[in-house]
């Protein structure tokens, strides 16, 4: 309930402020008002033809939403989660963009038993399970991540068409993954807590709280401009431990991947902060 | 459970933040990879608004000021007038212009003309008659008057300075045709007449003009310097030097009446 009413809260004050704004479109090289004060004076001698680049403008900050399905590449099936993200982007030119970003996400996994008999096992999970043959438990998991990352445009600059209608782009960035993970120990869900450094282990604890990991992302995504203020897109985004960790799923199969890797497609609107 | 009211409060302030920053800061475009920065190329290609053109310059082969493009003679000599297509000018229509033509205004009757411009009317015995009789009756009120004159020459063109006492072409031209009409009639005298009676410097420069005149006269267009009367410091048009056919006698050279404020332009 508490998630809900900020949820609302932000939503209802970012419609408030997003409808005070005039609309407005288009970049006229003449106008003055969008050239930042540094810049002024290249400017001025662009306007008198002493200087034949025109000024950089002043561009808007995009702030985008998005909602779609999540999932968690591990050792345990996953089911389809939900996630949902919040970005402030910035261009730095006409190329690159700085964007800065919150993710949260709902994932689970379900039970499944795994025959490796015959495997020489050395891991062993929870414990609970004989060797070569066991199941994997339920685990449920509830991820924030806050992210800096660099968008690159992979439009061209178009020498047939003027303003792009469509934008597709990658992203990379670097930023704190909060995991918090529970499996289903026979006992009720615990709370992947840590891992045990002699045993290798992971640290079970019925009070639960986030694992805090130096996580990097990587991603593709597409956007169209529907007026010069909104447009929409789709984003697959990927994101992982900078150090790899495998207990995101809350579990570590014998011959499992090192490293679970987090999957978020968000349906995207976007809006650009024009005055 | 404590992280997550933090964390939306946190969401909740960074947002709002950015958003009434945006609100209160100055206009912007829109972001920059919803904009093509060939868009300002382009449009200058286009139809240019800002751009710096080259000056125009039409090709004026003869320099007579009409251009190439429309110049129905584009090979006219330099210096000579010409009209509005750029051919030389030239005042009777008898086909050869003013500069080599040697009598300028020939009678139409008298076409075609020759490669002198000089018409091919032989005078006719009634005037040849009239004009003796004319003389003689002239030549008898002379003799009577105890003058003599055999000038037919009623006029002659006025020469017009712009203040320095400097000939321009169309004077020289004047003062060409001026003398091609005296040395027509022999008989004729000049009086050459300047203007500026006001002060000592304005007479003196009356002085200067007339000099030049008649130095143009006498050594550029062969005038025997005898035929030519000096008149200065008239009252009149300083600007003017009149031409005045005459009969009369007079000074053909007199000395300058204030040397020391002789016009240094030249």
């Amino acid at each position: 309930m508490v998630i809900k009413k900020y949820t609302v809260l932000v939503a209802s004050i970012l419609a408030l402020q997003m409808s005070s704004f005039a609309q407005k479109s288009g970049w006229d090289w003449k106008d003055s008002s969008v050239i930042p004060v540094k810049s002024i004076s290249q400017f001025n001698e662009f306007k008198q033809n002493k200087n034949p680049y025109p000024a950089k403008p002043r561009n808007a900050w995009e702030l985008g939403a998005s909602i779609g399905p999540s999932m968690v590449f591990g050792d345990v099936a996953s089911k389809i989660g939900f996630g949902a993200s919040l970005t402030a982007r910035k261009a730095l030119n006409n190329v690159f963009a700085v964007r800065f970003g919150y993710y949260g996400s709902f994932n689970g996994g379900k039970s499944a038993t795994y025959d490796y008999t015959g495997l020489n096992d050395l891991y062993v999970a929870s414990g609970t399970e004989s060797l070569g043959k066991y199941k994997t438990p339920d685990y449920k998991n509830k991820t924030h991540q806050l992210f800096t990352e660099i968008v690159a445009s992979i439009n061209t600059f178009s020498n047939y068409r003027g303003d792009p209608k469509a934008n597709l782009y990658v992203l990379g960035g670097l930023g704190i993954i909060a995991s918090g993970t529970s499996i289903d120990t026979g006992s009720g869900f615990h709370y992947v807590r840590g891992i045990n450094a002699s045993s290798n282990l992971p640290i079970y604890k019925k009070q639960g709280s986030q694992v805090f990991l130096l996580g990097y992302s990587y991603g593709v995504g597409f956007a169209y401009k529907i007026n010069s203020q909104f447009n929409i897109g789709f984003e697959q985004r990927f994101s992982a431990s900078v150090f790899p960790f495998t207990y995101v799923d809350g579990y570590r199969a014998p011959d499992g991947r090192k490293n679970d890797i987090y999957s978020y497609s968000g349906f995207r609107i976007n809006y650009n902060l024009l005055k | 459970m404590i992280n997550k009211k933090v964390l939306m409060v946190a969401i909740l302030v960074t947002v709002s933040s950015i958003v009434s920053f945006a609100q209160k800061s100055k206009n912007r475009t829109e972001p920059l990879w919803w904009i093509n920065p060939n868009n300002y190329v382009y449009s200058e290609l286009n139809e240019p608004k800002h751009m710096k053109m080259p000056k125009v310059t039409i090709p004026d082969a003869d320099k007579d000021g009409i251009p190439d493009q429309f110049d129905l003679e584009p090979n006219t000599p330099a210096g000579v007038p010409t009209d509005a297509r750029g051919v030389a000018r030239d005042t009777d229509g008898d086909g050869v212009p003013d500069f080599k033509d040697k009598e300028l205004l020939t009678p139409q009757k008298c076409f075609p003309v020759n490669a002198d411009g000089i018409g091919n009317c032989p005078e006719s015995g009634c005037c040849t008659e009239v004009k003796k009789q004319l003389k003689d009756l002239v030549e008898k009120s002379l003799t009577s008057t105890k003058t003599v004159s055999d000038c037919n020459l009623s006029s002659l063109p006025s020469v017009q300075f712009k203040g320095s006492p400097k000939l321009s072409k169309d004077a020289e031209l004047i003062l060409s045709s001026a003398a091609a009409q005296l040395k027509a009639n022999p008989g004729c005298k000049v009086k050459v007449i300047g203007y500026g009676a006001s002060s000592k410097a304005a007479q003196q420069l009356s002085y200067d003009k007339v000099s030049v005149v008649i130095k143009y006269l006498v050594e550029k267009n062969s005038i025997a310097e005898s035929r030519v009367i000096f008149v200065y410091g008239q009252d009149g048009d300083t600007n003017t030097v009149d031409l005045q056919p005459t009969t009369e006698d007079g000074p053909n050279t007199v000395p300058a009446p204030h040397p020391n404020l002789k016009s240094r332009k030249k």
